[in-house]
């Protein structure tokens, strides 16, 4: 795994989900609850989502923009899209791993 | 002298007195005024909910303000007021189940101890006190029952029956571990996964 979100400990699968969600443009914590859930079928818990949200910002994955009222937008930032990608990436690796092995294994079966 | 040794006697009939108010004072208070006090309590408390807004927006102000009081204040300080307005979003659309509660207690508790001070008086607390379990209550007791040494001194296990002694020594070893691991991975900065 990625050391950068790999050191997130147990946030760096909400923090993948949050940073794929930012690398569409900014967003508040409501909004991004609602895109992942869009796209990953995953509904992030308030706790959840600030607690990943506050780690990421602690390491500059993310920044928090002039607020909307109540609502505080963020923003990946460059060293966030790296960490994103290099994730995505390794996870990409893995999975095509684990289709091919799968379907092999089912063929052999 | 006549008074000195009348003193003893005085004080003596003093304490029996000063017994006999006491007693008379704990029985009135459990029999009269304690009863008393409850139910004052028990009046201010439906005078006190009497009062309260019922509506559901301000039932739902309380819970946010009741769930935001797991964070500790800085925390509060820098989000607060932005994850109110997600709690608010989130019960308003029925996301405000148990599961809200639990996860925001759960959130909540690990931002208390992982806030920087917290997560150094940890610290050395867990690095200060592991060696009482790992080495008086854990290492010297095995050694000493290994090597049969009749002496118990202050070494808990010892002074249990004999198939009770090796399990403690092993719990005493595996606590005193972990209080060093744990003081070692918190004094390093990392915070201790947990599930979820």
């Amino acid at each position: 795994m990625n050391s950068e979100l790999g050191g997130l400990g147990r946030f760096a699968g909400p923090a993948t989900l949050i940073l794929s969600s930012l690398a569409q443009g900014p967003k508040h914590g409501y909004a991004i609850t609602k895109d992942v859930e869009a796209f990953a079928g995953v509904r992030l818990q308030p706790g959840t989502l600030y607690g990943a949200l506050s780690r990421l910002e602690h390491d500059g994955l993310i920044e928090a923009l002039a607020g909307e009222g109540r609502r505080r937008p963020y923003d990946i930032t460059p060293r966030g899209a790296r960490a994103l990608e290099a994730q995505l990436t390794a996870q990409r690796r893995v999975s095509e791993v684990g289709l091919r092995r799968l379907s092999t294994g089912l063929a052999t079966s | 002298m006549k008074w000195v040794r009348a003193t003893p006697r005085f004080l003596a009939q003093l304490a029996e007195r000063r017994a006999w108010l006491f007693i008379a004072a704990s029985m009135v208070f459990w029999t009269l005024l304690s009863p008393l006090a409850l139910v004052w309590l028990a009046l201010w408390l439906i005078d006190r909910y009497q009062a309260l807004d019922k509506s559901p927006a301000a039932k739902r102000d309380r819970r946010v303000t009741r769930l935001l009081r797991w964070y500790p204040a800085a925390w509060r300080t820098r989000y607060g007021y932005e994850m109110a307005a997600l709690l608010h979003d989130t019960i308003a659309e029925g996301g405000g189940g148990p599961q809200l509660s639990l996860n925001v207690a759960k959130e909540g508790l690990a931002a208390r101890l992982t806030a920087p001070a917290r997560r150094d008086a940890l610290a050395g607390a867990c690095l200060g006190l592991c060696s009482i379990p790992l080495f008086p209550q854990g290492l010297v007791p095995a050694i000493m029952k290994l090597t049969e040494t009749p002496t118990r001194s202050w070494f808990l296990a010892l002074y249990l029956p004999n198939p009770y002694q090796w399990p403690v020594i092993g719990a005493m070893l595996a606590l005193g571990l972990a209080m060093l691991c744990a003081g070692l991975r918190l004094a390093s900065g990392h915070v201790i996964p947990t599930r979820g």
